[in-house]
């Protein structure tokens, strides 16, 4: 089910569920696991448990990023967005900072653990830069923003730092990045390697967990099909009903290129559909996806598209557009086919688009052109970045065959006693109920090569 | 895309039918005193050793057999046996200040080592089975460290150094690597390697050759037991099973030794790294044995806080080795060219601004055709050729398949100098930091000292409410202090 709040309006149950979040500060609650689904304003909560701390509680917060773009992001977004406070923004020295920064008066930037701030305030840094500062101050309340992304040991080192925590993440999106081998601790729930809001409320079962129930990102369409296959246990809805936001195609052509069909079926309501090509086996670059990609961006202006968001439209530009890929290769093959007016248009791989959105989005389906399915490729947390990125629109693009070959697959059976989570058999069931839902639905077009 | 390098290697390998050498320097610090160990367990009993071949390298082998090792005596005594040669090296590497390196086969024999290891150390009646068991922890804990030199398997170095024709998985195979590094002369390589995956070269033996031959001279030592045959009787059928596994294990030690041969007569120039590795041995290997002189325990399931220390020591080696074989070995750094990791490209526009006395700023931009790059704004890349000169990455435009990465110098711009204009150069990640791991250490066991209640057991601690309670519109009084 995708719903939640038995029936009120989306806003409402949005506002309840922040003003909880908030309240357990007034609580002092030591710990607090906040789970958000994409798009459900965790900034939004953490700037305002920021500033909360700081202005109506006198306290020292500090809030933990997980890279250093991160916490220029909430840097920005809390000072601009409270322009008569001031925060502080800690980093190494020698790190060049975004002009955008550089520019706002009542952000202080600190180089130095010695010159951190005190009494009330609140400090911005990234995990890695707190764990190494020196005879730290003790923080009234730590925030740590994407917290699903933080392996435990890694939080484990900056824990000691605050009186207080709220750790605000995705649990649907991808774990976190740890390279070397984890054998020894596979069997561990509240291992070393395990996203630290899990292994803090396996430790310490008692600590308040609470959710974000609305998307304000999503639309309910995308939502339909989001939360069943990514967010089984977390319920949630969409801020935005399906005609809130649409895309609308001014423009009509003859001799419709057969990507146009795909685009309709968007004009028409639908946020989410899949454009298929002949079947093929490419490897990681598939030069094909990447023009099909390419040649409908291009469609849509030639189409002359406008996007109608919350009672405003406006003609499509190419910022509003993002194209998400699993691969690097597979961004690179798509940018060197972006025409120079189409250079706005931002091209990543799913590992660095989470956190950031755009009206449209195209992905690159992780799964197509493979002959396997590894664990890389199957995992849900990709595929659920991937498909919750858009606020209007997404299209998957990618090969014919891709339901086949995962019913072929053969599960590795890699599984560990104790362990319920099983990301093998998560991230194929995910991508074989998106598929089958598209397909049920009659969202998947079927396009030829340069068409 | 730097998986490429590796698929076109076997490809040649596969069409030449011999392996192709995929690395410049050699990679593995082969220790002139290492001690090659080849288990094998009985089929069903993951946790014993029927049979056992080991010895010093260049050396032959002991064997040492039990005619059924779930006789929990006669297992013992092969643990004492194997015990007494183990401790005996160790004891010699530590009194040299040197460290011990154990080669075994492949993946498996590793396996089933770990496996023996943590099943040994905690043996509460037998001190020397239970020695055994903890010196065997120091190689199978170091086991899975990038670039540790404790615990060597023999294919894994073999593909660290050669790609064969074959597939990935298949490489697991000793005997069949050896075939594709030294084909036999005049045959053909595909049905010599699909003869050769018929002799075990694991852990464990053949199970034709259980069923044919083992379980039936098991059985008869089994049957003459139970009639209390006379001693003489019982010592023959158990000879009779020690002849047939020497027959199976005999190989397995000889492809071992094959292997740590083959690499030193490659006469490659060892990997600069090695030396730093062989120090960071050499004080793990020092520090485990004073921890047991010590008497401190070693725990089977790790608290936060060792865990903690072991992964951050874990993603250190991995991020160090990666970066040597990129600095250090010409097939690394083409996988990483290939893989984006390194951008290569030609100088243009280099500038040197006057900012005031004695302050510059250099800036130049690199033109690379990549096709993959995995460069951001705001990455800080150092000169491959000299790591002194670094340089933070200020923009980067693309062009069709053109990319231009526009750079300001951080570091080395008057130690190493601004690179010249249309000169070639390489920037990646900087060079290993062989002591970062010991300040990280430092950092931690005093951040760590108190564990947090966060990753203790002492409980959640009670709530403590603020003075006053919540305004009744909480989000409005916040959207009042914007």
């Amino acid at each position: 089910m995708s719903a939640a709040g038995n029936g009120k309006i989306p806003e409402l149950i949005a506002n309840e569920a922040v003003t909880a979040v908030l309240k357990t500060q007034w609580d002092g609650e030591p710990a607090v696991r906040l789970d958000s689904p994409p798009g459900a304003g965790k900034t939004w909560v953490v700037e305002r448990l920021a500033v909360q701390s700081m202005e109506l509680h006198r306290e020292q917060c500090m809030i933990s990023t997980q890279t250093n773009e991160q916490a220029f992001d909430l840097a920005r977004r809390l000072a601009s967005g409270f322009p008569n406070r001031t925060f502080h923004l800690f980093v190494r020295k020698g790190l060049l900072l975004p002009d955008v920064l550089n520019g706002l008066p009542n952000l202080a930037t600190i180089r130095s653990g010695n010159d951190l701030p005190v009494g009330p305030s609140v400090v911005i840094s990234n995990a890695a830069k707190w764990s190494w500062i020196q005879n730290p101050p003790l923080f009234d309340l730590q925030i740590v923003d994407e917290a699903f992304q933080l392996p435990d040991y890694r939080f484990q080192q900056i824990a000691g730092l605050a009186r207080r925590f709220v750790l605000v993440g995705d649990p649907g999106q991808i774990p976190p990045v740890v390279t070397c081998e984890i054998e020894r601790w596979k069997c561990d729930r509240a291992g070393p390697h395990v996203a630290c809001p899990k292994a803090l409320t396996e430790r310490h079962p008692g600590v308040r967990r609470l959710a974000l129930p609305v998307s304000r990102r999503l639309v309910e369409d995308t939502v339909r099909f989001v939360q069943p296959a990514f967010y089984p246990d977390l319920p949630f809805t969409a801020l935005s009903n399906n005609g809130g936001r649409r895309l609308r195609l001014t423009t009509p052509v003859s001799g419709r290129a057969s990507a146009d069909s795909a685009l309709d079926l968007v004009a028409k309501g639908a946020s989410l559909c899949m454009v298929e090509l002949p079947a093929k086996i490419t490897g990681e670059v598939d030069e094909e996806v990447a023009v099909t990609i390419v040649r409908m961006i291009e469609r849509l202006f030639a189409r002359r598209a406008t996007m109608v968001e919350d009672g405003l439209t406006r003609n499509l530009d190419p910022s509003m557009i993002g194209i998400v890929c699993a691969h690097v290769s597979q961004v690179n093959a798509i940018r060197e086919r972006l025409p120079a007016n189409l250079s706005d248009v931002f091209v990543e791989t799913s590992d660095r688009f989470q956190g950031l959105e755009r009206q449209l989005m195209f992905v690159h389906h992780p799964l197509s052109g493979r002959a396997d399915a590894s664990t890389f490729h199957l995992a849900a947390g990709r595929l659920c970045v991937m498909m919750s990125r858009h606020r209007v629109a997404c299209w998957l693009v990618g090969r014919t065959g891709i339901s086949d070959r995962l019913l072929r697959h053969a599960p590795s059976g890699d599984r560990t006693l104790g362990i319920e989570e099983d990301s093998e058999f998560e991230g194929w069931r995910a991508h074989l109920s998106i598929l089958r839902k598209l397909a049920d639905e009659r969202r998947i077009i079927s396009v030829q090569p340069g068409n | 895309m730097a998986g490429e390098i590796d698929l076109v290697a076997r490809l040649l390998a596969f069409e030449s039918g011999k392996a192709l050498r995929v690395a410049s320097h050699l990679h593995v610090s082969l220790q002139p005193h290492a001690l090659v160990v080849c288990p094998l367990a009985m089929a069903g009993e993951d946790t014993t050793i029927h049979t056992v071949a080991i010895g010093h390298v260049g050396k032959p082998p002991e064997f040492r057999s039990v005619p059924d090792p779930r006789f929990r005596e006669d297992e013992y005594g092969l643990f004492t046996w194997l015990a007494d040669r183990i401790v005996a090296y160790f004891d010699g590497c530590r009194s040299r200040g040197d460290f011990p390196q154990i080669w075994v086969s492949s993946s498996p024999a590793a396996a089933l080592l770990d496996i023996l290891a943590d099943r040994l150390r905690y043996n509460r009646d037998d001190l020397v089975v239970k020695r055994f068991g903890e010196l065997l922890s120091y190689a199978t804990e170091r086991f899975p460290v990038a670039g540790q030199q404790a615990l060597m398997t023999a294919t894994g170095a073999l593909r660290q150094h050669f790609a064969t024709g074959q597939q990935e998985a298949e490489d697991e195979h000793l005997g069949t690597v050896l075939v594709w590094i030294e084909p036999p002369a005049g045959r053909n390589v595909l049905a010599e390697v699909a003869a050769t995956e018929l002799i075990p070269m694991g852990a464990k033996t053949d199970p034709t050759f259980d069923r044919q031959v083992l379980d039936p001279l098991v059985r008869d030592y089994n049957q003459a037991r139970r009639k209390n045959a006379d001693p003489k009787a019982l010592a023959r059928r158990a000879q009779a099973v020690h002849d047939v596994l020497v027959n199976v294990v005999r190989p397995v030690y000889e492809g071992t030794q094959r292997a740590i041969r083959i690499l030193g007569r490659l006469n490659l120039p060892p990997l600069p790294a090695l030396a730093a590795l062989d120090e960071r041995e050499r004080d793990e290997f020092q520090n485990f044995m004073q921890s047991r002189d010590a008497g401190f325990h070693l725990p089977l399931k790790d608290k936060p806080k060792p865990a903690a220390f072991k992964l951050a020591d874990r993603e250190d080696a991995m991020d160090n080795m990666e970066s040597a074989v990129l600095h250090e070995d010409r097939l690394g750094r083409a996988r990483a060219r290939l893989a984006g990791d390194v951008l290569r490209g030609t100088v243009r526009n280099p500038r040197k601004v006057h900012l005031g006395p004695w302050r510059f700023e250099y800036s130049l931009e690199v033109v690379s055709q990549q096709r993959v790059l995995r460069v951001r704004r705001r990455d800080e890349l150092s000169l491959l050729l000299d790591t002194r000169l670094k340089a933070v990455v200020t923009d980067i435009q693309r062009h069709g398949r053109t990319t231009t990465v526009s750079l300001r110098l951080s570091s080395g711009g008057r130690a190493v100098g601004l690179p010249h204009a249309g000169e070639v150069i390489e920037l990646g990640p900087g060079a290993p930091d062989w002591l970062g791991i010991i300040r990280t250490r430092v950092q931690m066991a005093e951040r760590l000292n108190n564990p947090p209640w966060t990753h203790s057991d002492s409980g959640i601690p009670s709530c403590k409410p603020q003075d006053g309670g919540a305004p009744r519109d909480l989000l409005g009084v916040l959207e009042g202090l914007r």
